[in-house]
């Protein structure tokens, strides 16, 4: 008896325990926008695809995403609730005299678009700045 | 000092009014400082409020001040007061017709007129700081260019550049301001790269920053082409910082010398006219349309967000040098404010 819950309770953590199970990762896509007068930067990834694009106008960069960089940006909204990303707060404000170039994060799950408001390049707000770093390198793979 | 202590006063009211909801008009309530921030702000404290009521928006602006003031107490209030000095300025002297004053306008056609001071044309006394590890690269006729290229974008209205359609025209200004080199400085530094903290002005400060507009031209990195520093901020970094490749006429899309142009534009206290945000956030004049965003490129008009074309043609867009070619009546206002008596360059009127 003993052992059948330990048996089931494993099983129903493994079901449970962890929001990526409940994801549903085909209508899973990340976006990241940085712009200034001399820079221009867009980087969308999903489950099957990384994109970038470096200068305006320009056309897409493609690769197939890593299973391993996927899973790392799906386990990063373990502790993301994504209906607070519309109002982080920006850490720096340099964009405003051009000091950054200006960046957004907009995650896109089913129908929805959940996009933070503009921050510093280089310098996210806390809540999302893991999720960042991670799509940032995904395109610094890319060429 | 004296636009210090109004500040401060002006400070001291909105917190009273906060506290009493009926507490009696003074003239300096007047001045409706509700949407103002020294960085970008919040979006729950610049949601309109629904009942019209002015209330309301005087205690977020107290909320959002109180945030400031705690980050970093010294230049906020230099750059509260700075802003109320401005608006009760603008407010006195030039009322916008087809719109009221003050906060965001849904109007793209609202018409603002030229402040008429006896100020005539403002002269800006230029020291040029060219940092580079063979500082010659940056040309004396870069330097002539990017003159002649502020000299025009200052005074020329530039309306023949409008494409038709625009209700731009009687917007485009002469701002009224003129530039003279003081002095020319060329250091030999083999720094690749000075980023955007102030780095180059540590290590070749600035000439006269009170009385002097300060240009450092030296290699920035990170595909900036130039940064600025907004009035109010510490003297030893005043002035602008400009990309040797986008300083005077050179090449490619940002080789007209309006990097400069923009960049200035912040240092007499003009903010991106897109207001950093989404359509609510505002650049705090009247006369430029809501946008949503920057634009890039060279768009073809119009270019439509917020409901009315944006004026990509403006310099505090982030358009192609070749494809921005006015400031607005209301800017020039705004820029001209700073210069008046008690205002945060005055000092640099009759050098």
């Amino acid at each position: 008896m003993k052992y059948l819950f330990i048996l089931l309770s494993f099983f129903l953590t493994e079901n449970g325990c962890c929001n990526k199970n409940n994801i549903d990762q085909e209508a899973l896509s990340f976006e990241y926008n940085a712009t200034s007068r001399g820079l221009f930067q867009q980087i969308t990834i999903d489950k099957n695809k990384i994109k970038t694009i470096s200068a305006r106008g320009e056309k897409p960069i493609e690769k197939a995403c890593p299973d391993d960089l996927w899973a790392s940006l799906v386990n990063n909204l373990d502790s993301l609730d994504l209906k607070t990303i519309e109002n982080l707060k920006a850490p720096s404000d340099k964009r405003l005299f051009d000091g950054a170039a200006h960046a957004s994060l907009s995650i896109n799950y089913k129908d929805k678009t959940y996009k933070s408001p503009s921050f510093d390049h280089g310098n996210p707000p806390k809540a999302i700045a893991s999720l960042v770093k991670v799509i940032r390198s995904a395109a610094e793979n890319i060429e | 000092m004296r636009k210090l202590f109004l500040g401060m006063a002006s400070l001291a009211l909105l917190f009273s009014s906060c506290d009493n909801e009926k507490s009696t008009i003074t003239p300096s309530q007047e001045i409706d400082m509700s949407n103002f921030s020294v960085y970008t702000p919040d979006a729950e404290l610049t949601a309109k409020p629904t009942d019209g009521k002015s209330n309301t928006k005087t205690c977020y602006s107290m909320n959002v001040l109180n945030r400031q003031l705690q980050e970093n107490p010294g230049l906020e209030q230099k750059m509260y007061a700075i802003e109320y000095q401005t608006r009760k300025y603008i407010a006195g002297k030039g009322k916008p017709s087809g719109g009221g004053g003050g906060g965001g306008n849904t109007d793209p056609d609202v018409d603002v007129l030229p402040i008429a001071d006896n100020l005539g044309t403002i002269n800006i006394p230029v020291n040029i700081i060219i940092v580079y590890p063979d500082a010659s690269t940056v040309t004396q006729s870069q330097i002539d260019t990017q003159m002649a290229t502020l000299n025009d974008d200052f005074v020329n209205p530039h309306t023949d550049q409008l494409p038709s359609g625009t209700t731009f025209a009687n917007d485009a200004t002469n701002a009224g301001f003129s530039f003279t080199v003081a002095g020319v400085y060329r250091y030999n530094d083999p720094t690749s790269s000075w980023g955007t903290n102030d780095a180059v002005k540590a290590a070749y400060p600035p000439i006269s920053p009170e009385t002097h507009l300060n240009i450092w031209v030296c290699n920035i990195g990170g595909g900036i082409l130039g940064y600025a520093q907004f009035p109010g901020g510490a003297p030893e970094t005043d002035g602008v910082v400009i990309g040797g490749p986008y300083f005077g006429t050179t090449s490619g899309v940002y080789g007209l010398g309006r990097t400069a142009t923009h960049e200035i534009g912040h240092y007499l206290n003009l903010r991106h006219i897109w207001g950093d945000g989404p359509c609510r956030f505002d650049d705090y004049v009247v006369d430029t349309p809501d946008a949503s965003a920057s634009n890039g490129g060279c768009p073809t008009f119009p270019s439509v967000s917020c409901k009315s074309a944006d004026m990509t043609m403006n310099y505090m867009d982030y358009t192609y040098d070749a494809c921005m070619y006015m400031f607005t009546d209301g800017q020039r206002n705004r820029m001209r404010a700073i210069f008046q008596p008690g205002g945060a360059r005055a000092a640099l009127v009759g050098n």
